[in-house]
């Protein structure tokens, strides 16, 4: 059954090609590839596709002095539009110049009927169903050579807000929505530029999900891009709903906790990175796209950083970072140092944590261990709970973690600090995915810490770091462009250069066209001398 | 993929097995503040720890005990006694912030120093704590006086060092390593700093010393310990021991009072000094060229009519100065030379850096030759500034 469908892909993507191209000859002869069917024989096939589904609509009708059947999915067109426009006015006027039993009659009444409204003809029972599904209605009579569909898809969806998981303070307020149409249009907006192309796949064999990628033409490496291709035509499976689910079965390696592609609800990133020579891939359901390739550095960046001045967008970089870091390894160090190694803590530091912990009934990695899990489970708590009870219970959450606790005997107040600083900078990462990693090596760096002290928290960093360096997302090196060190790259790593001074695309993308920009001179104040007015 | 996870879970067990084998939680150690060295009677050494109570150097938890538990054992090495010290103490100790090691005069004056190399040795133990000997009575007797502000008498004692060297020079920072160094090197002989305890130590040891404005008993820095190898040779008291770090380059700051006649004095704050030193074998005698250069403000003025708006003035008084560093300086070096004849300038240091095929001969008896050296010492001083006013109140009367 799956592998079945999938020359259909192939077929479908050539009759798209075909619609394309301007020459009718062409046109003729890929349709009239196959035979055609009769109506009774479409009717039939259709009604057994669907069975007794509430939302398909078969309606009697009269097209060009002929009968004929209407088709229809109530639920993925917008029906205030067919009635409105196309059926009353045009379908019924009477054209009888035209031979509608030859191919060439119906393509001439509907291009005069149909012309602009995206018609298409096909032959067989089976692209008239995928028709119906993707929100088209299709017409078919006794004495048409073809099947005619129009589409006229639901547009009925969700507004384009404001973006929820990827704030900013400066710069564009619009996010992608669950309509691939409308987050291909925010794009396009973007970049008005006719090398900007999205190309359509069909994947999840059940599902039909549309999935689009789009890059820049002359720009993007065309190797990434046909091996995005690639791996999407790859991808065999029933249903896709998400992008997470495309993010999956795409990247190089699964055997990972840190994110191979880069997920984003931002259209003015996506059209960022395309202009860098990336690849997005829009997935028809979700306000969330992919990038691809991705590397580590590209998760400490936000779109904002362009937006706002460059010192100050180097400094908040700076401060991600040390984030970083910190969420990783101030908990473990924390057991670390109290377990093994109390000589390199400040005499009079060392002497306050010993006066805290003096009653604390647990060794510091059942110490670290508990508060972390806690306030994971808080903040699991806390994206799960309905909203009038929130605020309830995170006042409950930070009186037990902190106060009570602490009060209690069973942790020291220094933990409550190492939690806080701790949960705080997990929030800094600009995108989700990487912080959820970073939480999770954070748990396994504690008992390592617990058992093998300081010594142990390096080991395991220079494990990770092992681990990144052999990752890789669609063949770039994941560290690039740290390691392998390229120092023209570093512009726009851990500082950002002013935008004038951003002239290379990322050399680790071995883009088709390296610059970015010409140089351009500074702004010198204009000549004053004469008098103008003064 | 059965032998993967197999293989997974016996290299976890390398973490169970192998790992923990230094660990020692916080609530089970106790942090060994200092540590004091008197002369035993059954054993070799009599070593005094001072254990603190972190507790009651906690502003929040501090609820009026003593800051710290001092313990006496005896035996014949310092590694057996540090040790064997749960024989009283309850928790393990942890020597690692050790900041004071305080020894007897006794045992200072018998050379008893073979416990240093505990010291060095062991891993835990730092090497840049105060290595300080105690004047007169029991090394254990320092450890035992309470203070009001850092409470424990280790705690207070680096403290009262690091500052009086950095104001004023009366502590010449001797840390072990530097005890070390001076100790295996043929042209420098050891010093340390020396403190006595001012009052009755019986009271001072006593929580009610922590409750008084005027303390019962209260240790002063008290002058420099020098020793010829191992053994104590004599002191030099405070103001000398100040003369001694200007030989050293180990001025920060400090404050010269230099006499003008009639017992008026003008005071000078020095706020930055560098000291060159120059060796050479010269006729068969060492020379040794100081060369000092000062910068300071006048910070008290009560010398004659010389206004400080002139620049004349200030020429005069930077050569007063000059002077008057230079005949106190050189009255000091005298004195070790004539009476002490140990090298605890590191001149042969010295000689040997800067002329190394000429010290060779002198290698071998250098005190000797230390003790014939001809000294010469070069003072410049800049008075950059005279404070707020140039006349003082008492010039301005008149």
């Amino acid at each position: 059954m799956l592998t079945s469908e999938r020359p259909f892909v192939r077929v479908r993507r050539k009759l798209r090609e075909a619609k394309n191209t301007i020459s009718s000859e062409d046109k003729q002869l890929s349709i009239l590839e196959n035979e055609m069917i009769s109506l009774h024989e479409l009717k039939e096939s259709i009604l057994s596709a669907f069975g007794q589904t509430a939302d398909l609509i078969m309606e009697q009708v009269r097209i060009a002095e002929e009968e004929g059947i209407l088709f229809y999915l109530n639920s993925t067109i917008d029906k205030s539009q067919l009635q409105q426009t196309l059926m009353n006015k045009h379908t019924n006027q009477p054209n009888s110049s035209l031979d509608l039993k030859t191919v060439e009659g119906i393509q001439d009444f509907c291009e005069q009927m149909f012309g602009g409204s995206g018609y298409k003809l096909t032959q067989t029972a089976e692209e008239a169903i995928n028709e119906l599904l993707d929100g088209s209605f299709v017409i078919a009579s006794k004495n048409f050579p073809l099947i005619i569909s129009i589409g006229m898809p639901n547009t009925n969806l969700r507004q384009v807000a404001e973006p929820t998981s990827q704030t900013v303070i400066r710069g564009p307020k619009d996010s992608f929505v669950e309509a691939s149409s409308i987050n291909l249009s925010l794009i396009r907006r973007r970049i008005r530029n006719s090398n900007l192309r999205f190309e359509e796949f069909s994947i999840g064999s059940e599902t039909k999900t549309k999935v689009y990628i789009g890059y820049m033409n002359e720009i993007a490496n065309e190797k990434i891009v046909e091996e995005v291709r690639k791996r999407l035509n790859k991808i065999n499976v029933s249903a896709i709903f998400e992008s997470g689910n495309i993010e999956e079965l795409l990247v190089d390696k699964t055997l990972t906790v840190f994110p191979l592609a880069f997920n984003t609800e931002r259209p003015d990133t996506v059209a960022g990175e395309l202009m860098e020579g990336k690849i997005c891939i829009v997935v028809d359901g979700t306000p969330f796209a992919l990038l691809v390739p991705v590397v580590f550095t590209d998760f400490f960046i936000s779109s904002e950083d362009y937006y706002h001045h460059y010192m100050i967008s180097s400094f908040l970089r700076v401060i991600r970072y040390i984030s970083f870091m910190i969420v990783l390894i101030v908990p473990s160090a924390y057991v670390g140092i109290l377990t093994y190694h109390p000589e390199l803590v400040p005499t009079y530091l060392l002497i306050n944590i010993m006066a805290q912990r003096e009653g604390v009934p647990f060794p510091a990695v059942v110490e670290v261990l508990i508060m972390e899990f806690t306030f994971e489970i808080l903040r699991e708590a806390g994206i799960r709970m309905p909203r009038a009870v929130g605020q309830t219970v995170s006042i409950v959450g930070a009186l037990v973690i902190g106060q009570a606790a602490a009060e209690a005997g069973l942790i020291s107040n220094i933990m409550v600090i190492i939690v806080a600083i701790t949960a705080t900078a997990n929030f800094v990462a600009p995108v989700y995915s990487l912080s959820a990693a970073t939480r999770i090596l954070r748990l396994i760096l504690i008992p390592i810490a617990g058992f093998l002290g300081l010594y142990g928290v390096l080991l395991g960093l220079v494990v990770m770091v092992a681990h990144l360096a052999s990752l890789r997302s669609f063949g770039v090196p994941y560290l690039a462009p740290i390691a392998p060190l390229n120092m023209k790259d570093q512009k726009d790593v851990f500082i950002r250069f002013p935008y004038w001074g951003l002239r290379r695309r990322p050399s680790y993308l071995r883009t088709a066209e390296p610059i970015k920009q010409e140089k351009s001179d500074l702004n010198t104040p204009p000549d004053m001398q004469g008098r103008n007015g003064g | 993929m059965k032998k993967k996870v197999l293989c997974f879970l016996l290299s976890l067990q390398l973490l169970f097995l192998t790992g923990c084998w230094d660990q020692r939680e916080l609530a089970a150690v106790s942090m060994a503040i200092g540590m004091a060295v008197d002369v035993g009677e059954n054993g070799l050494y009599k070593i005094t720890v001072e254990a603190i109570n972190p507790a009651e150097l906690n502003d929040q938890t501090a609820s009026g005990n003593a800051p710290s538990v001092v313990f006496t054992l005896e035996g014949n090495t310092m590694s057996e006694i540090a040790h064997k010290m749960n024989i009283g103490f309850s928790k393990s100790l942890i020597f690692s912030h050790m900041k004071t090691v305080i020894i007897s005069k006794e045992i200072a004056e018998k050379g008893m120093l073979q416990f240093i190399d505990f010291l060095e040795r062991n891993r835990e133990i730092r090497d840049d704590f105060n290595f300080i000997m105690v004047d007169e009575g029991k090394a254990a007797d320092v450890l035992k006086v309470l203070y009001t502000i850092q409470k424990s008498s280790s705690l207070k004692l680096t403290r009262q060092m690091s500052t009086g060297s950095k104001l004023w020079g009366s502590d010449p920072d001797i840390r072990l390593t530097d005890f070390v160094n001076a100790l295996t090197a043929t042209g420098r002989e050891p010093v340390m700093a020396t403190v006595h305890i001012s009052g009755n130590p019986k009271k001072g040891a006593s929580m009610d010393n922590l409750k008084k404005s005027e303390l019962d008993a209260i240790v002063e820095i008290d002058s420099l310990a020098m020793f010829r190898d191992e053994k104590f040779v004599g002191t030099l008291p405070i103001e000398q021991t100040r003369d001694y770090l200007w030989t050293q380059n180990k001025i920060k700051m400090t404050i010269v009072s230099v006499p003008c006649g009639n017992e008026n004095y003008m005071a000078l704050r020095i706020i930055h000094s560098r000291t060159k030193v120059k060796g050479d074998i010269q006729n068969g005698k060492p020379h040794i060229k100081l060369s000092i250069r000062a910068e300071g403000y006048i910070n008290g003025n009560f010398c004659g009519p010389y206004p400080l708006n002139e620049s004349s003035s200030y020429l005069m008084y930077e050569k007063k100065v000059e002077d008057y560093l230079k005949e106190q300086i050189g009255k000091m070096i005298h004195k070790v030379q004539k009476e002490y004849g140990v090298d605890i300038f590191g001149f042969g240091e010295t000689v040997e850096r800067q002329n190394p095929k000429k010290y060779k001969k002198y290698k071998e008896n250098w005190d000797e030759a230390f003790q014939q050296a001809q000294i010469d010492i070069e003072t410049d001083i800049k008075i950059r500034r005279a404070g707020l006013t140039s006349k003082g109140a008492l010039l301005r009367k008149k």
